[in-house]
């Protein structure tokens, strides 16, 4: 059994987790804790990426990213290159992801008291409150879309494909070279990483399930 | 000293109080939607007023003019909310520690342990706020506003998430705190009994303005407007005109009945509201009434027994009878022994130094 896509695939599934949580976070929270003219906008492009077909998300994707692309000209210009390289991969996880993250932390956030916060608020800057009272209260919502955005990483292929293409050794994660694999009619090959895949999010949610649970 | 007039407009209500108070413990008194909370709001910074002034103790915490908002946890400021909004995931000592930053671990330690002694909740540092009763956390609330050693602590309706014998056991726990506390207290309530008991002054707001404020027994005897009176309790509220008696004595004409005042009196041949309070109306013994002033003759129409005193209702005779019913307040004692009952016959005197004049509305 080939090593190379599964080792891919965890290493692209955990950036893109960290990527979409990072931001998802901050997305959730502008989105519950803010009012401003664009907000439904912002919403509805966030969500975009779960509603459009995975090719045209990676369509657009490849035009914007892409060498003579608006964002891929001045990331070129900086030295990094995203498209067709193991890069483009965490882009297309973390794009395909986002919305998994910004719902269930919205969610999360919306279940904490706001008047908690604003006691919070008398008693420490804003920065602090944030870290200590909102994160903590909204954790398990967070963890959820967490382990959301690590399965949708793993499993992420058209966004992928259009983005990073298949290029073994190099961009093809895991649910590519399963299709690769059945396309070779190399049966024992796909079900050998069907089955790693399984195993992976099974273990992944059983150590989760272990993790000290945050009182309320 | 806590000085403050600003305005916050919130869609179509304004909000615009105007306060100077002490190192005293202040009611702001008014009806639910007067803007009593949002008030402590804008004193503790959550919300921003667009124009106006807080200063406390000298120092300015918001300007308008002059773009002054400190933050919240930088104005020295504590504030209790109404249902505590303790923090569920924290103990009730890191809540309490939740306001002291950048203290060595050991005072922070100290200062946690001495309030906890303070709140009587020694055995319940480890606890979280869900193991707790109502009246416990509502202490915890208050240590956590209290540890930081604000100047000004604001109290939102602090014993309303109680019920009624909690409440009054935590009455007197939270006055003892605020003795120890000698800094400035504004404490909100709608509940008078609750104003007059807790608070030396008593600041009435309604419709987003304070309408009046000073000491306790200025307000309730002495409303300004009638406004006012309605909010502190006077249901006797009438409509007389001023004329001479003669010897430059002015008195009140109200419906063929001449009423004497203790207080100085607008020019002869105006119309006045004035007030009794209906617990300053004495009910008199029909021999005694050659002795006592203001004396109306009239009947019980209904009374109101209400556990601790009966509420009545009288109507005077002759042309009185127009100016409607007034009410007293009436001991159960003072009830037995005059055998009061609705239908009754019976001589009340309104006492010249209870009758008080209002302003005319502005």
């Amino acid at each position: 059994m080939e090593l190379f896509p599964i080792l891919l695939s965890i290493r692209v599934a955990t950036l893109s987790t960290i990527l979409a949580g990072v931001l998802g976070v901050g997305v959730a929270w502008v989105l519950t804790r803010t009012r401003f003219p664009g907000r439904t906008l912002l919403e509805s492009v966030v969500v975009l990426p779960l509603v459009l077909p995975p090719t045209v998300v990676g369509f657009y994707l490849l035009l914007l990213l892409g060498r003579t692309g608006p964002l891929g000209t001045w990331l070129e210009a900086a030295g990094l290159e995203i498209v067709f390289t193991w890069r483009a991969a965490v882009v297309a996880a973390t794009v395909a992801s986002l919305p998994l993250v910004v719902k269930a932390v919205q969610a999360a956030f919306e279940t904490v008291d706001p008047k908690i916060e604003a006691a919070a608020r008398t008693l420490r800057p804003a920065a602090s409150v944030f870290l200590t009272v909102t994160l903590p209260l909204a954790w398990r919502g967070i963890l959820a879309g967490l382990i959301l955005a690590f399965a949708r990483g793993m499993g992420e292929f058209g966004i992928t494909l259009m983005l990073a293409g298949s290029i073994p050794g190099r961009t093809q994660t895991l649910p590519l070279a399963i299709y690769d694999a059945v396309q070779a009619n190399d049966l024992a090959q796909a079900n050998a990483l069907a089955l790693t895949t399984i195993g992976i999010v099974t273990v992944l949610l059983f150590v989760l399930s272990r993790l000290p649970r945050v009182r309320l | 000293m806590l000085d403050f007039a600003f305005e916050y407009r919130l869609e179509d209500f304004l909000l615009a109080p105007a306060l100077t108070t002490g190192r005293d413990v202040t009611a702001l008194y008014g009806p639910s939607g007067a803007g009593k909370s949002l008030t402590l709001l804008c004193l503790i910074g959550l919300r921003r007023p667009s124009r106006g002034h807080i200063r406390l103790n000298g120092r300015t915490v918001f300007d308008a003019n002059a773009g002054i908002h400190l933050p919240p946890h930088l104005r020295r400021t504590g504030l209790v909310f109404q249902e505590y909004a303790l923090f569920p995931h924290l103990t009730v000592s890191s809540n309490l520690a939740y306001g002291l930053r950048g203290l060595p671990r050991s005072e922070t330690q100290e200062r946690v342990q001495a309030m906890l002694r303070l709140l009587r909740l020694e055995a319940f540092g480890d606890r979280y706020p869900g193991e707790l009763s109502g009246g416990q956390r509502q202490r915890v609330a208050l240590g956590r506003g209290l540890i930081i050693q604000p100047e000004l602590l604001l109290l939102d309706e602090p014993f309303s998430a109680l019920d009624q014998m909690e409440r009054e056991r935590l009455r007197d726990e939270v006055l003892e705190l605020l003795q120890g506390f000698g800094g400035t207290t504004i404490l909100v309530t709608h509940n008078l009994q609750e104003a007059y008991l807790m608070a030396r002054q008593i600041a009435v707001i309604d419709g987003g303005r304070i309408l009046q404020a000073g000491a306790r027994d200025e307000v309730l005897q002495h409303p300004r407007t009638r406004r006012v009176a309605e909010h502190v309790g006077v249901t006797n509220i009438f409509q007389g005109t001023v004329v001479d008696a003669g010897a430059g004595r002015p008195v009140i004409a109200w419906y063929g009945e001449q009423l004497t005042c203790m207080t100085s009196l607008p020019p002869t041949g105006i119309s006045v509201e004035f007030c009794i309070r209906p617990e300053d109306v004495r009910l008199v013994w029909p021999e005694k009434t050659a002795e006592r002033l203001n004396i109306l003759r009239g009947h019980l129409t209904a009374e109101v027994e209400r556990g601790v005193d009966y509420l009545l209702k009288f109507r005077a005779d002759g042309q009185a009878l127009e100016a409607g019913e007034i009410e007293i307040h009436c001991s159960e004692h003072l009830h037995y022994l005059m055998k009061l009952h609705p239908g009754k016959q019976v001589f009340i005197a309104l006492p010249p130094d209870k009758l008080h004049v209002l302003a005319p509305p502005s």
